[in-house]
């Protein structure tokens, strides 16, 4: 009897049946969990060039940003948090009220996007950008 | 003299290897891909909250301002004044243009302002300010 008999060659195998299933689902899983990052923004519309319109000014909430960044409603000075309650007190008095944002040339555009989206939040109907 | 019947032969596609090909493809995609963050100039912009989608990119089209006071549009930077030009031809080819500004937060208004002025000389009125979520 011979010990050194050779044994026969085992094979072992790993069932790759379903492999292509995992590859499908982590394919799945990244086409979901990719978001394609979408622009965002404050949307306004400009008025035409030429097509200024003649309002009555008691109709008009002017808002006015100086340099250093503080805001004047109808000449007195507000915080910009305060804006948006503000507004909608003004809004619910009068709807047809237009706000006018005029800012110094050299205001900084970070505060003139915060006085805009406290406008926004307020659900401002129309909003006159003043040169 | 008969004639033999060929032995029918069994011709058949490994597809063991499939997964593999799959994975492949997989790995280089994710490799490969690089999702693409926005040209232009190197900027800061202003942080909202109040913001709305921009629906598609088809209409977009971007002006870059940065806190030099560079203006950038499609990659090329140009004088404001000329923006009217550009702006115009973009719009007789795409009525539907939306013009989306990239400013820096330390941009001064009289820049701002001058662009509103370029940009309703050339009759481009849908704006988007593009801005950070809070």
């Amino acid at each position: 009897m011979s010990l050194l008999k050779k044994k026969g060659i085992r094979y072992a195998e790993m069932p790759s049946g379903s492999m292509a299933d995992i590859a499908f689902l982590i394919l799945i899983f990244f086409m979901v969990a990719t978001t394609i990052d979408m622009d965002k923004g404050i949307g306004i519309v400009l008025p035409a060039e030429g097509g200024e319109i003649e309002m009555s000014s008691k109709n008009i909430t002017n808002i006015l940003i100086d340099p250093r960044g503080g805001v004047f409603m109808d000449d007195k000075e507000v915080d910009i948090k305060e804006i948006k309650g503000l507004i909608e007190t003004i809004q619910i008095q009068n709807p047809k009220m237009v706000f006018s944002v005029k800012s110094h040339p050299r205001t900084k555009y970070k505060i003139y996007i915060e006085v805009l989206d406290q406008l926004k939040q307020a659900k401002t109907r129309v909003i006159s950008i003043a040169e | 003299m008969e004639f033999k019947k060929k032995s029918k032969l069994k011709i058949a596609i490994p597809t063991a290897a499939m997964p593999d090909i799959i994975f492949m493809l997989i790995f280089f995609f994710m490799v490969s891909s690089v999702l693409r963050t926005h040209e232009g100039l190197n900027i800061i912009m202003p942080k909202a909250k109040q913001i709305e989608k921009l629906e598609s990119r088809v209409h977009v089209t971007y002006i870059w301002v940065s806190k030099e006071g560079l203006v950038s549009i499609d990659d090329k930077l140009y004088q404001v004044q000329s923006i009217r030009n550009i702006m115009y031809e973009k719009r007789t080819t795409d009525p539907q243009l939306i013009v989306s500004i990239r400013s820096d937060e330390l941009v001064h208004m009289d820049l701002i302002s001058k662009i509103h002025k370029e940009l309703r000389l050339a009759d481009a009125l849908a704006v988007n300010y593009s801005t950070r979520a809070i």
